[in-house]
């Protein structure tokens, strides 16, 4: 089969997508792979404005703090020997993510399994669900 | 870190690239292969009114989808087969938290209602319920 070269962890922030990171790593680590870790917004400061955004400052920012911490989160689960990237994307988040695989050759994708609350974190069962149905190329869904 | 990789079999395409995959993994990690077949089969079925000779095919047809994986796995590595009877989704899971498994490998689709019991709904049940990390492979 083909070699492991490029994982792909999607994150939110949440319990569920720092196991995921943590699995991506010790797959990336006993493959050799190197590991992107992704995350997707809705929208973002940007995404609305041609010269100046209209969304204020309370809802963009969180947007940019939440994201930051998110793939802090992330980065603690990953050992500095496994080489690690780190991403954003606004859009639909499965949308991206898939998107994002076939761009750049992912061979794994890596994503949290359920339990969390709609509340918490986009990744969501749903969008976890998505993914696995969707992809081309094969996920690991961690628990 | 990964020590044990459950790997279900029914024969299928799917669970082909989901055995070759999972050898990759076991020999990157030093992992041990364990192959498990479920056969769809109730139990009260086969005690109220199978006949041996039916029993005997179907045992027959797992030990040669057990064989065929056994036989993909480079030496060096070690592996098991096993082979069950019973609702396959709820089979595997319970051998996964019964045998400490860390790893569910299995194919995203089977063989389709008629031909084989590994199929997208099963996958589905296993990502949902399992209690360790499950890689669905395309």
């Amino acid at each position: 089969m083909k070699k492991l070269t490029r994982i792909l962890v999607p994150v939110d922030g949440s319990e569920g997508s720092e196991r995921a990171a943590e699995l991506a790593a010790e797959l990336a680590a006993v493959s050799g792979a190197s590991l992107d870790v992704l995350h997707v917004t809705y929208f973002d400061r940007e995404t609305d404005a041609s010269e100046e955004s209209w969304l204020p400052d309370s809802i963009a920012g969180p947007v940019g703090e939440a994201e930051r911490r998110a793939l802090e989160r992330a980065a603690g689960q990953i050992p500095a020997s496994v080489k690690a990237a780190y991403h954003h994307r606004t859009g639909i988040p499965a949308d991206e993510i898939l998107r994002f695989a076939e761009e750049k050759g992912h061979e794994l994708i890596v994503v949290g399994g359920r339990g969390l609350s709609g509340v918490k974190g986009f990744l969501l069962g749903s969008v976890s669900q998505e993914i696995v149905e969707r992809a081309t190329v094969s996920v690991a869904v961690a628990k | 870190m990964l020590k044990n990789i459950l790997v279900p079999v029914d024969g299928s395409e799917g669970s082909d690239r989901a055995v070759a995959e999972a050898i990759s993994l076991a020999e990157a990690c030093g992992a041990k292969l364990n192959f498990l077949y479920v056969a769809n089969i109730n139990q009260l079925a086969i005690n109220a009114c199978l006949s041996d000779a039916i029993l005997e095919a179907v045992t027959k047809a797992g030990n040669v989808i057990l064989d065929r994986a056994m036989e993909m796995v480079p030496s060096g590595i070690e592996k098991e087969a096993f082979s069950e009877t019973g609702s396959p989704a709820v089979v595997i899971l319970d051998f996964a938290t019964s045998n400490d498994m860390e790893l569910i490998v299995m194919g995203s689709r089977g063989l389709g209602v008629v031909k084989g019991v590994l199929l997208g709904s099963v996958s589905q049940y296993i990502v949902e319920q399992s209690k360790c990390p499950v890689l669905v492979v395309k």
